[in-house]
């Protein structure tokens, strides 16, 4: 062996430790993949581990009687295109709580109104029974209920559970004043009132509830009291 | 395709409720009434009004009876029919309603109307009111028929003190052509009773 074989020899393997060094360097200094950005309240979902990692597996060997220049760069080496096997699972975070969703309104409150004379005659006591329901799993606030009697029915008193009630004698209308209606809450109460002398058959007492709440307003069905006269006709002369 | 399907179905369906309605002849006020266990026959009814807050019993002639109003005006009206006629007439004599008393469950009723439909009706019973218990007549049952009179003459007072009512109930109802077919039963009511 001559003494220019062993210099290439020697620089031959000079460059492959070079070569390997850069490698080794690569695979250290390459940081690692940063953490996808997820979107809050999304937890993240394992990394499976890659089946196949390209190793570095060949490092070429120079060709002919290399020029040494300097520390070649590694552009032979395949980089790692797999994501690398995570050493460490990190615990996933816990998730977030939901923001708060207000629940809709799902149904529209109810008003029910009744009457307990279909016939009536002056003088006579009608009463009137009025229940509002709320539906819905949520409270309705600004509630009011209000009614205007007709002037065939003179006001004169009122039962309800809570709330504060009065009745304006000009307008003729009564109302009451609720301020909230608690979740599937349902509520009766009472008005009664004395049939006048104006009310004359064959006319009628037709009478209508409303509900006003923060969501709209809601009108009850319309009772109807037939005035009838005093005596069954009389049907014999002599 | 199919919406017209259904617009068609809609439209068939519509036209048979209209018919069956008709067949019973809701809207259809009785213009004529005959007992034939009092041998009355064709007695002309006439809508008795309310005037003044009062039944217009002036205008009853001794030849007709009277239909309250604001009670039932017809078969399967919400209310019950109400008919008033005299039991006497000036001078004592005898009016339409003057052997109404008589009466018996099961006895027949008709009314008929102006295009000629009959109603059929059987008497279930007989009571007695106050002149003020009229309240009493508005019942909320379109197949009843109610027949009213006065009874109880009081002397004293020359007036009749007490109010005879007769109850019949609506069996069947029949388009007469002729008058020769026979009374047909009703069709189950879809009201509730």
């Amino acid at each position: 062996m001559t003494k220019k074989h062993d210099y290439q020899a020697l620089i031959t393997l000079l460059l492959s430790l070079v070569v390997a060094f850069a490698t080794v360097n690569l695979f250290v200094l390459l940081p690692s993949s940063p953490a996808p950005l997820l979107p809050a309240g999304f937890t993240e979902t394992p990394t499976p581990a890659p089946t196949e990692t390209p190793a570095p597996t060949e490092t070429p060997a120079p060709t002919g009687t290399p020029t040494p220049t300097g520390t070649p760069a590694a552009t032979g080496t395949p980089a790692p295109t797999g994501t690398p096997a995570p050493t460490e699972t990190p615990a996933p975070p816990p998730p977030p709580p939901p923001p708060p969703t207000p629940t809709p309104i799902l149904q529209d409150p109810v008003i029910v109104k009744q009457v307990n004379l279909a016939q009536a005659q002056p003088g006579d006591i009608v009463v009137f029974t009025i229940e509002v329901i709320n539906p819905n799993p949520v409270s309705l606030s600004n509630v009011s209920v209000s009614d205007a009697l007709s002037p065939l029915v003179d006001y004169l008193s009122a039962s309800v559970p809570r709330g504060s009630f009065s009745f304006d004698a000009g307008s003729r209308v009564w109302t009451l004043t609720l301020g909230t209606l608690e979740p599937n809450e349902r509520l009766t109460f009472t008005i009664t009132a004395r049939v006048n002398e104006q009310a004359q058959p064959p006319n009628t007492i037709l009478n209508t509830a409303v509900l006003t709440t923060s969501q709209g307003v809601t009108q009850s069905n319309t009772t109807t009291t037939l005035l009838v006269p005093g005596n069954l006709p009389g049907t014999g002369r002599r | 395709m199919t919406h017209g399907v259904r617009l068609v179905a809609a439209a068939a369906l519509s036209l048979a409720q209209i018919s069956i309605a008709q067949g019973v002849g809701e809207g259809s006020s009785p213009v004529r009434l005959s007992v034939p266990s009092l041998r009355l026959r064709d007695v002309p009814v006439i809508l008795l009004p309310i005037i003044n807050g009062a039944w217009d019993e002036a205008r009853l002639g001794a030849r007709e009876v009277g239909l309250l109003q604001t009670t039932g005006r017809w078969p399967n009206d919400t209310w019950a029919i109400v008919l008033a006629g005299h039991v006497t007439l000036e001078g004592n004599q005898p009016g339409p309603f003057y052997g109404l008393g008589s009466l018996r469950p099961g006895d027949s009723v008709f009314l008929h109307s102006q295009d000629g439909l009959v109603w059929h009706y059987q008497v279930k019973r007989q009571y007695s009111l106050k002149p003020n218990q009229v309240k009493s007549v508005y019942r909320r049952d379109g197949r009843l028929l109610l027949l009213l009179t006065c009874a109880s003459w009081d002397e004293p007072s020359q007036t009749y003190s007490r109010r005879l009512v007769v109850e019949a109930e609506l069996v069947a109802q029949d388009k007469r052509l002729g008058g020769t077919s026979a009374p047909r039963p009703l069709p189950l009511s879809s009201k509730a009773r």
